[in-house]
């Protein structure tokens, strides 16, 4: 091949490759073989991010040389970082920043509502507390939102398709919350904040249909019956494949009084039509919180606190659900039984969530009898004597409309049955409440949840729910598995990781040597072989 | 195909018996020990993404190294007129000295397994698929330099002008991800791209993309190829 034959020839050859990178870079798949998946981001956040239309500019506030518990996260952020900008089209960048290294970064890190965390750390041979940073800066469009402390992997993919979706003003999906201005006893600002981060909240009192695109009602739970326009609302938002999360109690209690009484209220009775039962009883559960209680001691009264069974700590999950696969201890006040009343012709199908746990009770009306004194004698252990109670349920199917049969079913845009809604039922409000038990966070995590179930966000259901595991090399607890004496344990562990660290310095080496030694032997002795033969 | 066995065995052979290969390899596993050692026990994670990381920059300085003589010495020595007038074709002789130089060093990284038995022995929930597709990355990173290296050498008949050609090469696709903040932004996305880190980060951690792929795949065919014409440039007028 003459020179200009061959150059032409490089020539094609090197455009054939520049094109088929070109290619590449839009028409790419990506496999993770990584443990437990975590590279892969949700089809929701590449959605999103792959949406934006303007540059969006992530800020990674990271020191270096993080204690040892945090060593692994900054590589972490940098990953996922890097796989958000993946797909982005190019409208994501980032940039990693030491605070530590200058101070100016350090007041920009402040300004952009990064503040530095104080962690105790081993230096030196002594306890020593470091400033350190760890935390991100989100910007699109002159508008910011930070993520101040990224403590764990858990939920930050969460949290950062969270800000990026909100700052995008990405189509949110509507969710309304029943609100009663009449109620001074209800407070919802944990849950409107909770959910209004990745959902449009809307506000209702049900007085008129429920607006068009929401796809979700809260139903915080009424002491009274509701007016027939209201109740006729929830009806047909369920009839039209709205969803529906809500928290009912069926008796009120006043823990101070020592008083409960069974709420009487036609929202039953629409329950009731969908095969929802919430029986009028108070479950008293083994695992409990506590509650405080004034006790004279001599001349003073003194604030103590007792267990109170009528506040269960729920850690008894479906684990093959992933609305509550995860969560733990949540916590209820004066809840009641959900009743099964399913049977094989039902058009709607039902799955426990959660339930308190096997030494459990009810307490019946009318006088429900729920003085903390009640719980103190002997008698109460009679009480625990049950096995779990249904606390909280999914049902998914055809509804039949409450209406059907009664004069609002002539009404023009009335529709008897649902196709395909989904009611989440727990049997407490004060659940959400702020002043019940709104404020815990694994309740909070609980709404979030199902909302993304009954909204059909099921990738970020699963983000949620995924958590990582840490490879850890532990030479310690090595030793220690292999019934090592305690108190040896310091000079063994010592002794251990020299010889470790002498052989990966020394064998590889060695072995090298040794190999190249075997092989110049077979050599000579296959060149003598042959030498010897043309002798 | 033959003759690309034939090339690759007298290459390798000659590698093998070379004491210097063994120096030099001796050392890189010693760097490669000392390095794991130094992070391993202080990190007390059960991966070997540290590692990983920091073999690319000790390629820069052996795989430059073990190339350098490839077809330079050949050219010094006169012997590539020789192989020449075989019926071998160019390429066949680059690609049998490139498929050397890659076994070679697939050989080596097999030393640092040792490190991996530290790992399994003491850690727990190990990512076994993150740490396989780390050492196909690094093979990839390997034979990207080896092709880069054989490139350098075919260009000059000096060893140490063929190895300073083939580190500034590989130097320069290491070090463009550290300078990117120098380029505006478009220069910036396409120098990242052809920085060999930023593909091999994926493999690294378990992630294979189609795009890692089929960019260290065309550079060792660009440079392979470069080299092959570099070596029938002597056939011209």
């Amino acid at each position: 091949m003459n020179k200009r034959n061959t150059l032409i020839n490089f020539a094609v050859i090197a455009g054939i490759l520049v094109v088929l990178n070109l290619i590449s870079l839009n028409l790419f798949h990506r496999f993770d073989f990584s443990k437990e998946k975590k590279f892969t981001l949700s089809d929701s956040s590449k959605k999103i991010v792959g949406n934006l239309e303007d540059n969006l500019i992530i800020k990674a506030y990271f020191s270096k040389n993080l204690p040892n518990q945090y060593a692994d996260l900054g590589r972490y952020v940098r990953d996922i970082l890097s796989d958000y900008q993946t797909y982005s089209k190019g409208h994501l960048k980032y940039d990693f920043i030491n605070p530590n290294d200058e101070d100016v970064l350090k007041e920009e890190a402040i300004r952009n509502k990064i503040q530095p965390a104080q962690i105790q750390m081993l230096e030196n041979d002594k306890m020593e507390v470091r400033e350190v940073f760890m935390g991100m800066y989100i910007e699109y469009q002159g508008n910011g939102e930070s993520i101040p402390l990224i403590q764990v992997k858990d939920g930050l993919e969460n949290d950062i398709t969270g800000i990026i979706k909100r700052l995008s003003r990405a189509e949110m999906d509507k969710v309304a919350l029943f609100t009663n201005p009449d109620d001074d006893e209800i407070d919802y600002q944990s849950i409107k904040y909770i959910l209004g981060k990745n959902y449009d909240m809307i506000s209702t009192d049900l007085t008129t249909p429920i607006e068009a695109g929401v796809k979700t009602l809260v139903l915080g739970g009424v002491k009274d019956s509701l007016a027939t326009e209201q109740l006729y609302n929830i009806d047909q938002f369920v009839m039209q494949g709205g969803n529906l999360l809500i928290f009912q109690d069926r008796v009120t209690m006043d823990v101070q009084k020592g008083e409960a009484d069974e709420i009487h209220s036609n929202i039953f009775d629409l329950l009731s039509s969908w095969k929802i039962d919430i029986a009028p009883t108070l479950v008293v559960d083994e695992n409990c919180g506590q509650i405080s209680v004034s006790q004279r001691q001599g001349p003073f009264i003194t604030q103590i606190p007792v267990r109170y069974p009528l506040i269960p700590v729920v850690n008894t999950m479906n684990k093959e659900n992933l609305i509550v696969t995860k969560l733990e201890n949540l916590v209820l006040l004066g809840a009641s039984d959900l009743n099964i009343e399913m049977d094989s012709t039902s058009t709607v199908n039902f799955t426990p969530l959660f339930t308190s746990s096997n030494r459990s009770g009810s307490l019946k009306g009318p006088l429900y009898g729920i003085s903390f004194r009640t719980f103190q004698n002997n008698s109460f252990n009679n009480m625990l004597k049950e096995p779990f109670k249904i606390l909280s349920g999914l049902y998914e199917g055809s509804f039949k409309s409450y209406f059907a049969y009664r004069q609002e079913a002539s009404r023009p845009d009335f529709k008897p049955e649902s196709t395909g809604s989904k009611i989440i039922v727990v049997t407490d409000s004060d659940f959400i409440n702020d002043k019940g038990a709104g404020k815990q966070p694994n309740n909070m995590n609980f709404v979030l949840n199902a909302t993304d179930y009954l909204i059909g966000d099921t990738s970020s259901l699963e983000i949620r729910s995924r958590s990582f595991t840490i490879s850890k090399l532990d030479v310690r607890q090595w030793l220690l598995k292999r019934g090592v004496d305690a108190t040896d344990l310091d000079s063994v562990e010592k002794r251990t990781k020299l010889i470790t660290k002498s052989l990966n310095i020394v064998l590889p080496s060695l072995l090298m040597i040794v190999f190249g030694f075997i092989y110049t032997l077979i050599r000579k002795r296959k060149s003598e072989k042959i030498r010897r033969l043309y002798e | 195909m033959n003759n690309i066995k034939s090339i690759l065995k007298k290459e390798l052979n000659s590698y093998l018996v070379s004491p210097a290969t063994y120096i030099v390899l001796v050392i890189f596993l010693l760097i490669t020990g000392w390095y794991f050692n130094s992070t391993v026990f202080v990190i007390g994670q059960a991966e070997m993404r540290s590692l990983f990381s920091t073999l690319p920059i000790l390629f820069l300085f052996f795989i430059p190294a073990i190339t350098m003589g490839m077809i330079a010495k050949e050219k010094n020595t006169g012997t590539i007129e020789i192989l020449t007038t075989l019926p071998i074709q160019d390429s066949q002789i680059v690609l049998g000295k490139f498929l050397a130089a890659l076994i070679l060093m697939g050989v080596t990284l097999l030393f640092t397994v040792i490190h991996l038995i530290t790992i399994v022995r003491f850690g727990e929930n190990i990512d076994y698929g993150s740490i396989f597709w780390g050492y196909i990355g690094l093979l990839l990173v390997s034979a990207t330099y080896c092709a880069i290296g054989v490139f350098g050498s075919s260009l000059h008949s000096n060893q140490i002008v063929a190895f300073i050609i083939s580190f500034v090469l590989v130097f320069f696709f290491f070090i463009i991800e550290v300078i990117l903040v120098i380029f505006p932004g478009p220069l910036a996305e396409f120098f990242q791209y052809l920085s060999f880190n930023y593909h091999f980060s994926n493999l690294q951690r378990g992630v294979v993309d189609t795009r890692d792929i089929i960019y260290f795949g065309s550079m060792i065919i660009l440079f392979l190829k470069g080299a092959t014409i570099s070596l029938e440039s002597r056939k011209w007028n």
